[in-house]
C-alpha cells in the first residue's frame, strides 16, 4: 500500500488533535498583558527532565563496567605501596646519617639500620598496598553515589545530573593516577634498594669501618637517587603525554620492549657477580672499592631493579588500558 | 489611544484558534506548541508599532511565529529536553504501536525548518502557494518546491521508520477500541 494515504490520514488527525483542548483567548489576552507569568509552568517538565537523567544517570552507574573500579583501585594501592616505600626508605637514609635518629629507630624497633631497613620498607608497602585499595574502593562508591544523588532542588539537581557523568567521572579517576602509578613504584622500588644496598654492603664491617665507608658512599648512593628521579619524572610525563598522542611517546616504547627486560636481566646477573666480588674483598680484606666502582655497583644494582619493574608496570599498565576501553 | 496590548488583543483575538493550532502543529507536542505562540504573542506585542496596515496582521503574526519557530529550533535548549507527555516512542515493532498525529509528528521532525513550515501552512492551514510565500519572504516557486521536496522526504521517513501502514486495520482497530 502507497504512503500517501497514510500520510493524509495522519495529517487529518493531527488537524483535529491540534483544535482540541485549545486554551480561551482570555488567557492569552491575560498573560500578554502581564497578569501573572507569561510562560507555561515550567516545572512539570523540568521534574520530567530529572526523572529521565536521574533513570539514565542509574542506568549507567549499574551498567558500569567493574574492570574500571579495580584498575583505579590498583592503580591507587601502587601509587600508595611506593610512596610508603619511598617514605620509609628516606626515614631510613635520614637514620643512617644522624646518629640520633639512628639509635632511636635501633631502640624503637629492636633491629639493627641493615636488617629495619629492608623489613619496614617492605612492611610499609604491604601496608599502604592494602589500606589504599580499601580507601579507593571507598572513594569510588562515594563519588558514584554523589553522581545520583539528590540534592532537593529541582534545577540544581537537573545541572548537577547533566555534568555528573558517572562512567565519564570513573574513567577520570582512573586516568588522573596514570602516571604516578608508574612512577611512584619505581621511584620507591629504586630508593628503598639504593638505601637497602647500602646499609646491607656494609653491614658486616666494624664500627668505625662502615661509619667512613658509609659516609664515602653517599655521593654515588646521591647521584643514583637524582639520576632515579629524573628518569621517574621523564616516564610519568610520558605517561600523561600518551593519553593526548596518536603513538607512544619514544621513551615508553623502549621502556615497554622486550629488550629492556632482557637487559635487566643482564645487568642483575653482573650485579651479582660484581656485588659478591665487592662484598669479599671488603669483608677479608677491609678494604672499599675506588668512588667510581662504587658508582658503578649502585647504578648496576638500580637498574637491575628499575628496568625489569618498569617494563612489568608498563605491562600491567597496558592491560589495564585495554580493561578500560 | 488604544495601548499596544489592547491593539494585539483586538487583532488576535478573531484568529487566536487558526494561529495556535499552527503553532502546535509546527511543534513535537501541543504543550510545546502553547509556549511558541505565547512566545510569538509577547514578540508580537513587542513590534506591534510597526504593523502599518491592520489588514496585513494575519500574515505579519504568521511571519512572527515563524520567526520565533526557527529561534527555538536553533537553541539547543530546547532539544535537551524532554517533550512533556509526547517522548519520543518507541517504533521497532512497527507503524501499529504509533498513533497517527505522533507518527506524523514524528516524521514532520524529521524535515528540514522550512519544508516543515510550507507543509504545516500549506496542508494544514490551508494557505495559499501566494500567502505562504509572503509569510516566508521567498517566491512562489521555492515554496512550491519547499512543498515538493518536503512530500518526497515525508514519504521517505514513512517508509524507513514506518513500513507499510494499513489504514483500513488501524480503523478497525480504533473504531473497536473506542
Amino acid at each position: 500500500m502507497s504512503t500517501q494515504p497514510a500520510i493524509e490520514s495522519d495529517l487529518r488527525e493531527l488537524a483535529e488533535q491540534s483544535e482540541q483542548g485549545m486554551p480561551d483567548f482570555a488567557e492569552t489576552a491575560a498573560r500578554v498583558a502581564g497578569v501573572g507569568s507569561p510562560y507555561r509552568d515550567d516545572r512539570p517538565g523540568a521534574e520530567a527532565r530529572r526523572r529521565a537523567l536521574y533513570e539514565s544517570r542509574l542506568i549507567e552507574v549499574a551498567l558500569m563496567p567493574l574492570s574500571l573500579e579495580r584498575v583505579y583501585v590498583h592503580r591507587v594501592a601502587r601509587a600508595a605501596a611506593g610512596g610508603a616505600a619511598l617514605l620509609a626508605a628516606a626515614a631510613i637514609m635520614v637514620g643512617v646519617l644522624d646518629p640520633w635518629t639512628g639509635r632511636m629507630l635501633q631502640i624503637l624497633s629492636g633491629m639493627p639500620l641493615a636488617i629495619l631497613a629492608p623489613v619496614s620498607i617492605g612492611l610499609s608497602t604491604m601496608a599502604a598496598y592494602l589500606f589504599a585499595g580499601l580507601i579507593a574502593e571507598h572513594q569510588v562508591e562515594r563519588r558514584l553515589r554523589d553522581s545520583v544523588r539528590s540534592r532537593g532542588e529541582l534545577y540544581t539537581d537537573i545541572d548537577h545530573l547533566e555534568a555528573a557523568r558517572p562512567l565519564d567521572k570513573v574513567r577520570r579517576m582512573v586516568n588522573a593516577v596514570d602516571a604516578v602509578a608508574v612512577a611512584l613504584p619505581v621511584l620507591g622500588a629504586s630508593l628503598g634498594l639504593a638505601v637497602c644496598g647500602f646499609l646491607m654492603a656494609f653491614y658486616f664491617l666494624p664500627g668505625n669501618q662502615m661509619a667512613s665507608a658509609a659516609y664515602y658512599s653517599l655521593g654515588p648512593v646521591a647521584l643514583v637517587t637524582v639520576l632515579s628521579i629524573a628518569f621517574v619524572i621523564d616516564l610519568a610525563r610520558a605517561c600523561a603525554r600518551e593519553r593526548r598522542s596518536p603513538s607512544p611517546p619514544p621513551l615508553l616504547a623502549v621502556a615497554e620492549h622486550w629488550g629492556t627486560l632482557i637487559a635487566g636481566g643482564l645487568v642483575g646477573s653482573f650485579v651479582l657477580w660484581y656485588g659478591a666480588r665487592v662484598a669479599e674483598g671488603v669483608r677479608l680484606s677491609g678494604v672499599v672499592p675506588g668512588e667510581g666502582k662504587r658508582l658503578l655497583l649502585i647504578a648496576a644494582a638500580v637498574a637491575a631493579v628499575v628496568l625489569p619493574l618498569t617494563w612489568g608496570l608498563l605491562w600491567v599498565r597496558r592491560r589495564e588500558q585495554r580493561r578500560c576501553m | 489611544m488604544e495601548r499596544p496590548t489592547q491593539r494585539l488583543c483586538r487583532l488576535l483575538e478573531p484568529l487566536h484558534a487558526e494561529l495556535r493550532a499552527c503553532a502546535r502543529r509546527l511543534c513535537r507536542s501541543s504543550a510545546d506548541g502553547d509556549d511558541l505562540f505565547q512566545e510569538a504573542a509577547l514578540r508580537a506585542l513587542g513590534k506591534i508599532e510597526m504593523l502599518d496596515s491592520e489588514e496585513a496582521f494575519r500574515a505579519w503574526f504568521y511571519r512572527v511565529l515563524l520567526s520565533v519557530h526557527r529561534n527555538r529550533l536553533k537553541r539547543s535548549f530546547w532539544s535537551r529536553l524532554v517533550p512533556l507527555g509526547d517522548r519520543e516512542p518507541v517504533v521497532e515493532g512497527g507503524a501499529a504501536d504509533v498513533a497517527g498525529a505522533e507518527r506524523i509528528r514524528l516524521a514532520l521532525a524529521g524535515l528540514p525548518a522550512v519544508q516543515r513550515e510550507a507543509i504545516v501552512l500549506h496542508d494544514l492551514q490551508e494557505l495559499s502557494v501566494e500567502e505562504i510565500a509572503d509569510v516566508q519572504g521567498v517566491s512562489e516557486s521555492a515554496v512550491k518546491s519547499r512543498l515538493a521536496r518536503g512530500r518526497r522526504q515525508l514519504r521517505s521517513i514513512y517508509r524507513k521508520r514506518f513500513g507499510v501502514i494499513d489504514l483500513a486495520a488501524e480503523a478497525l482497530v480504533s473504531g473497536g477500541t473506542s
